[in-house]
């Protein structure tokens, strides 16, 4: 399937890797390849329309991630990160629970819903008018899968989700790469 | 540091998240304290001993961070 991927297309699924390494995440979810695009501004600026910034979804994906350590839960069950960073700091160094978060090396997998997006990309592609799959299309697979974390990102990050889909579809119809 | 209310305390999606928090807490301290017994000369035996796991476990999870991969 990756043949039929335009360069941008592509690249933005390498980096997509790229933010969940980053956020501490061990799977390619939505979230990543959303920030990926957004991150390159690949999509036409389809998402800074409608007020949509890297940092900002940066920000959410750490929020709502597994990966990240979330020290609201960890409170209601006794636990002050606080302190457990400050020990982790004196043992082994400033910053070590960090460091020791952003451990997943080699390849990340994708989730189902992560694959969904490839699935749909593809699929959007096939409906319109051109024959790579690039990165309006990959956006669209993005909005289109159904996924918690990834609707809660977006709908901190966006101030018009409905209207951010309309435009895209609109994008893919009148795509002709 | 957060307000303990009671209410939320006691919402299983607070608590799931505090279960999987909790989980990547502990693997990343794990990850730190085994890094360290390894600088400091513990072997893989004594490690996977004092985290109740076979020494194949330990060394299969964590030996690939240790640059010089003896023990």
């Amino acid at each position: 399937m990756f043949e039929r991927f335009a360069a941008e297309a592509r690249s933005a699924v390498v980096d997509a890797q790229e933010e969940a390494r980053e956020a501490g995440d061990r799977r390619i979810e939505p979230v990543h390849i959303l920030g990926a695009l957004v991150r390159r501004g690949a999509d036409d600026g389809l998402l800074a329309r409608h007020g949509v910034t890297h940092e900002a979804v940066r920000r959410e994906i750490v929020r709502g991630g597994g990966g990240a350590l979330d020290a609201e839960a960890l409170a209601a069950v006794g636990v002050d990160l606080d302190a457990v960073r400050a020990q982790a700091d004196t043992t082994f160094g400033e910053g070590a629970l960090e460091r020791a978060g952003g451990r997943s090396r080699g390849h990340l997998r994708f989730t189902r819903a992560g694959k969904k997006v490839l699935e749909r990309a593809l699929r959007a592609t096939v409906a319109g008018p051109g024959r790579e799959i690039g990165t309006v299309q990959l956006l669209a697979g993005v909005l289109s899968v159904d996924d918690a974390r990834l609707a809660a990102v977006v709908s901190a990050v966006c101030d018009d989700p409905d209207a951010l889909r309309a435009d895209v579809d609109r994008a893919v119809a009148g795509w002709a790469a | 540091m957060f307000d303990a209310d009671p209410l939320t305390d006691s919402d299983p999606a607070v608590g799931l998240r505090a279960v999987r928090a909790l989980r990547e807490l502990a693997d990343r301290l794990e990850r730190l304290q085994v890094e360290r017994a390894r600088a400091l000369g513990w072997s893989w035996q004594q490690i996977a001993d004092a985290l109740g796991v076979s020494r194949q476990a330990a060394h299969k999870k964590h030996g690939g961070e240790d640059r010089e991969g003896k023990g």
